[in-house]
């Protein structure tokens, strides 16, 4: 009799063994997705400054401050905004010229709203 | 009958009242024991590592390899116990690190290497700077990071608010370095306007000097007057923007110019030099918080040997405090790393492992012998662990995962010996034919003897895994001294303690005193073995077949590795809460431009639902772990380098590992970083000793262009090839760099000289440092630091607004008047280059690495290389010869291009090089051993026939569980050959024993057989339940398989072909 328990415990031990880990399931669901209507949208232009190099321009408005930080709102695919940390150079006017951090072309929120997180969708008011 | 130590030893203490005595003391003694070693998450790994910084300005990489790095090397490989010695030279600049041999001491080897250095001094090039000597030890890995972050506050603010918490936080005992990661530093900054200095007259260099000489302060002397000593002080240090703005500057009609008149004065943060942010994932239970947020990571290290998780919980509750004083509301710390916690949870998860074992252990021995006979094993446990605890304490090993890995490793093997002698006793009190107390003595002295033999065949088969060499040996050393120490307690124990619990709680089987002599013929095990081995005995065709069929098993077994279908790997990963992305963007991309990378990675990984938060650092590194500190990545500091720390949930609330989650995110990392021609590595913790990369291609040959053309196709081939990921080289992309071209001529004509020009850029776009400000209260020190304004930097190439004054005639090279102001523009042209490339070199031959990892189709690195092996034998090379990677050492000679395999391979190839020499060694310390005991040369041989038994368990089940068969696979092999050896020894010796006692040798086989089987499945379902505990450790799995397949299987196997094998061997002797 208690060989046969023996037996039985070394295959319990054997089928635990034998079994994987079990899966958690740790998928959450994904938030709503806020939408914001802004001013406006301006997109980077090049300029030419004043020693003729060729720059990349944006409103000035378009550019917050973080701390130390300065950064402006890109609206990318489907209107979705994300934070830019970028480096500025010379104003010229109304804009400013922008020495890293942003490409051309790129849609800017200009003047850029508070507020605003990423991931936000915007629209521009009509 | 022969009275050895065994039943001396058990005569004195069975009825001894020391006894219990000590038993209980040694427990005590452990638990102390337990709670007083430090605690921590790696080992104690002594690599003396140091890193050499040789700066040599205006060198080329060329002129700084030949100059330095190559002179520098052949000293340094001079010095004794130097290993490897590698070098970088770059353009200025040379980084030559030395690593000496494993376990080294690191204060003698920094001694030696200053006396070389310096007695070498006079042979350096003039220009070359004084070395910069840093020692990189383990205890340089931060146990414990707190990232401050916060929604209101920038990076300035929160540096500031770390500074004061580190500040705070260094006064706790036994911390060690403390450090800020991210953020940005006052600083004083002096922006020059081009255009007032033009009016004025003044150039940066003018100013650089008179902030200078402005900023001086010294005590000039004494004076005496009325019997009065007085200090007199002259000059007055620079304190405030204030002093730094008044300073003057230079004269301009006859009107003093300070310095505010041409520069502006910010006192303020530093110019943004590095992104660093913190953000929460899709598994944070702060889902409120959605953002990233500006952060700064503050982390502590620990002083050699003490306890991280005490240190962990004294830092954060000092934080704790600082709360609301210091750190202010609006400024948030979250842990983000806290290794004394995780070696807490692997102390404690031990303990339940062993305490399960134990439990489980004592439950079959119960099921065998009864509840009194389990209570005997489960009261010696205990005992022998707190016994090898106290040890480790007292030789000052901390508790780490590898030697709690030893303690694991042990825990099915040291309940053996008390098993097989409270089995023997509960027998002999079975059988009835003496009075209690000699039948203890004589089944102590029938089973005593050959277990003390058994024991040391044990420790002589771990024991010489103590030579494992190279950085694999600080990993295995603990497991042998750890695992022998236990060893010898637990016979002590058994030869000591358990007879004297055993004589008082162990009762004769059937209950009753009149019932029936336990006899052996008529236990299940007798006719089994009746029925079984007594036909194999007669018959020789029997035996013949049963010999073949275990011969057959054990070639299938064998055929399993060449098959593939067990993979040899060398240790599998751990299940960690962390891993890192690397991300290298080309020379030359902007800060920006990384962080735009960066946080678009970010962007995809914090969906990913098993991460918590993540940390990313632009410009600057992450906080480093082991692997970091192997791989250099503390010198992470450039505009195109960004690290990301992800941070995973606790392992108990997902359900993938670490590894799996790594390989899920891979592609699409790479995926975005490809978008902007970036390359991003998934770097996991590896769980053995770090390496560069896990594959690592070192490419020689006689010159760089054809290293680099070789080097390319090499890692166009692991590209191809599937299973090889994060493929990387060490060459630097193409970089533009303008080179402003002096005329020399022009320069000498205007009174103008080189150095002048040089200096002038260098301050214009790189900065200079002009002093610190003497302020009492800062923490950090304050650099004045003089520039032009970002925006002026980028038209720095018009030159017409920077202007050099002539020296005139102090210039010995004109008669014209000093003072004139010239433009830049006027004395040097620009031309477009491309940057010298970075030189590395490793034990004096130059190299070009190419680097990749394993994950997915191959997890070995072994079967990719083998795999490329065939590819790269294909490649065409300028001498028309093939490439035939080499596996073991460099190549002897450069002249020929050709490849060497490294990376983990090599610690691959040193561990199971040693592991195997180790193993020849056992084999024949244990046949020495056994020829001591039995007195004959051929009886070893017969019990040594079980030791190839155990693959027959050994690699199937690695197949069964689809596991690698790793390291500590082959450890559990190594340890399984000293168990085997003492089953057939405890066999062989009953055997000897009734031969003696006048039985007929075939009787005397069968009986022996039948008699020590119980003990021998005992003893093999211990080692079974011991291992079952451990198997769902992603790195002890291995060596959990090795044990419960292989005890199982070469048990049942022994218990046949031994006493068979040991029959036909003895048959003739005696007839």
């Amino acid at each position: 009799m208690k060989h046969t328990g023996f037996v039985a415990c070394i295959g319990l031990f054997l089928l635990l063994a034998a079994c994987g880990g079990k899966k958690v399931e740790t998928d959450r669901e994904r938030k709503d997705v806020k939408v914001v209507e802004v001013e406006q949208v301006e997109s980077v232009t090049t300029g030419t400054a004043s020693d003729g190099r060729t720059v990349l321009l944006i409103p000035s408005s378009a550019l917050f401050m973080r701390g130390q930080l300065e950064g402006v709102q890109v609206v990318g695919d489907e209107g979705t905004v994300s934070f830019r940390w970028i480096r500025t150079g010379n104003v010229s006017g109304e804009e400013i010229e922008v020495l890293s951090g942003l490409g051309e072309g790129e849609m800017v929120v200009a003047p850029y709203v508070r507020g605003i997180q990423e991931g936000y969708q915007v629209t521009v008011k009509q | 009958m022969r009275e050895g130590i065994a039943g001396v030893l058990a005569k004195l203490f069975i009825n001894s009242k020391l006894t219990p005595l000590l038993m209980i003391t040694a427990l005590l003694v452990g638990v102390l024991a337990t709670f007083m070693t430090p605690r921590e998450e790696e080992p104690q790994i002594s690599v003396p590592l140091v890193d050499l910084y040789f700066s040599y300005p205006g060198g080329s990489a060329k002129e700084v390899k030949e100059r330095v790095a190559k002179p520098v090397e052949k000293y340094l490989t001079e010095i004794e116990g130097v290993d490897y010695v590698y070098s970088t030279s770059q353009k200025d600049f040379a980084l030559v690190t030395v690593r000496y041999n494993v376990g080294d001491d690191t204060e003698e080897s920094m001694v030696k290497l200053w006396a070389t250095i310096m007695k070498n001094m006079d042979r350096m090039p003039a220009g070359m700077q004084m070395p910069l000597v840093k020692k990189v030890t383990i205890d340089d890995v931060p146990a414990l990071t707190l990232t401050f972050w916060s929604d209101s506050y920038g990076p300035y603010q929160l540096r500031r608010v770390a500074g004061q918490v580190a500040d705070e936080l260094k006064k706790i005992e036994n911390i060690g370095d403390v450090n800020l990661n991210g953020g940005l530093k006052r600083q004083l900054r002096v922006v020059l306007d081009t255009q007032k200095l033009a009016r004025y007259r003044i150039t940066p260099l003018q100013i650089a000097r008179q902030i200078r000489s402005a900023n001086s302060q010294l005590t000039a002397g004494t004076f005496q007057q009325m019997n009065r000593e007085f200090t007199v002080k002259t000059g007055k240090f620079l304190k405030t923007a204030e002093d730094v703005r008044n300073v003057v500057v230079g004269i301009y009609n006859s009107g003093a110019v300070y310095l505010k008149d041409v520069a502006e004065v910010i006192d303020g943060p530093e110019e943004v030099e590095n992104y660093t942010f913190f953000g929460y994932g899709a598994a944070s239970h702060d889902v409120a918080m959605q953002g990233e947020y500006p952060a700064v990571t503050l982390t502590v290290a620990k002083r050699k040997g003490t306890d991280a998780t005490a240190l962990a919980n004294k830092v954060i509750a000092k934080v704790e405090t600082l709360k609301g004083s210091v750190i202010t509301s609006g400024i948030n710390v979250t842990e983000t790393r806290n290794y004394g916690e995780t070696a807490s949870e692997k102390v404690f998860t031990l303990l339940e492992h062993l305490i399960g074992a134990v439990v489980a252990v004592t439950i079959v021995v119960g099921l065998f012998l009864g509840w009194r006979g389990g209570l005997v094993v489960f009261a010696s446990v205990p005992i022998t662990f707190a016994l090898t605890l106290l040890v480790y304490y007292l030789f000052d090993y901390t508790l780490n995962r590898v030697t709690l890995f030893a303690l694991i490793f042990v825990t099915g093997i040291v309940v053996d010996d008390s098993i097989i002698i409270a089995e023997n006793i509960h027998r002999h009190f079975s059988m009835r034919r003496m009075p209690k107390m000699q039948a203890a003595i004589t089944a102590i002295n029938e089973v005593g003897n050959p277990t003390i033999l058994a024991t040391f065949t044990v420790i002589a088969s771990v024991l010489p895994m103590v030579f494992v060499s190279g950085l694999m040996g600080p990993y295995m050393s603990p497991m042998p001294i750890g695992a022998s120490l236990a060893m010898i307690f637990s016979l002590f124990v058994a030869l000591i303690g358990t007879p004297w619990l055993a004589f008082r709680l162990l009762k004769a089987e059937g209950g009753g005193e009149h019932s029936e002599e336990y006899d052996i013929r008529k236990s299940i095990y007798y006719k089994v073995y009746s029925k079984t081995l007594a036909p194999l005995l007669v018959s020789w065709w029997k035996a013949a077949l049963a010999f073949l069929f275990v011969g057959l098993l054990l070639l299938g077994s064998i055929s399993m590795i060449p098959l593939k279908m067990v993979e040899l790997k060398m240790l599998p990963f751990d299940n960690k809460c962390e891993f890192q992305v690397i991300v290298d963007m080309p020379q030359g991309t902007t800060l920006e431009q990384t962080a735009r990378v960066s946080k678009d990675i970010v962007t995809y990984l914090r969906t990913v639902p098993e991460v918590e938060n993540y940390q990313y650092y632009v410009g600057t590194h992450a906080p480093i772990n082991f692997n970091g500190l192997v791989r250099h990545y503390y010198l992470r500091q450039s505009d195109n380098m960004a690290d990301i720390q992800v941070n995973l949930v606790h392992k108990s609330e997902r359900g993938d590992q670490s590894h799996d989650i790594a390989k899920r995110v891979r592609p699409k990392v790479h995926e975005i970083a490809a978008k902007y021609g970036a390359n991003a590595k998934v770097v996991e913790v590896p769980p053995g000793p770090p390496v560069l990369s896990t594959i690592v291609a070192e490419i020689y040959g006689p010159d760089m262009e054809q290293q680099i053309a070789l080097a390319r196709q090499i890692k166009s081939v692991m590209e191809e090839t599937p299973g090889v990921v994060d493929v990387d080289w060490m060459v630097e992309d193409d970089q533009k760099v303008y080179t402003m071209v002096i005329d020399k001529q022009k320069a000498a004509f205007r009174g103008i000289t080189t150095e002048q020009i040089t200096n002038t850029l260098r301050m214009a776009l790189g900065g200079v440092d002009a002093g610190l400000l003497h302020n009492d209260t800062e923490l950090e020190p304050v650099g004045i630091e003089l520039r032009l304004p970002i925006s002026s930097r980028a038209s720095i190439l018009d030159l017409s607004e920077i202007f050099v004054k002539s020296q005139g005639m102090g210039s010995l090279t004109t008669r014209l008047p000093a003072g004139e102001m010239i433009p830049l523009s006027e004395l040097v042209s620009i031309e477009e280059t491309i940057e010298d490339k970075s030189i590395y070199r490793k034990d004096l031959k130059n190299v070009v690495y190419v680097t990749a990892d394993v994950a997915g189709v191959t997890e070995s690195p072994v079967y990719a290389m083998l795999e490329m092996d065939e590819k790269i034998k294909k490649l065409k090379t300028p001498g028309g010869y093939t490439i035939s990677p080499l596996y073991t050492a460099p190549p002897f000679s450069e002249e020929k291009l050709s490849m060497k395999w490294d990376g983990e391979w090599q610690i691959t190839f040193e561990v199971f090089r040693d592991l195997g020499t180790a193993f020849a060694v056992v084999l024949v310390i244990i046949y020495l051993l056994i020829v001591g005991w039995f007195q004959s040369f051929r009886t070893p041989l017969v019990m040594m026939v079980a030791i190839p038994l155990s693959l027959v368990g050994i690699i199937p089940g690695h197949f069964i569980h689809g596991a690698f068969f790793t390291a500590t696979s082959m450890i559990g092999m190594i340890a399984l050959a000293g168990i085997m050896v003492r089953n057939s020894v405890l066999i062989i010796d009953f055997i000897q024993l009734r031969v003696q006692e006048g039985v007929a040798l075939k009787e005397a086989v069968i009986e022996s057989a039948a008699v020590r089987t119980r003990p021998i499945l005992l003893t093999a379902g211990t080692v079974v339940i011991g291992a079952i505990v451990i198997l769902f450790d992603p790195i002890f799995q291995g060596l959990a398989i090795s044990l419960m397949w292989g005890a199982i299987l070469s048990t049942i196997l022994t218990l046949g072909v031994v006493p068979l094998t040991y029959y036909l061997v003895e048959k003739k002797k005696i007839v």
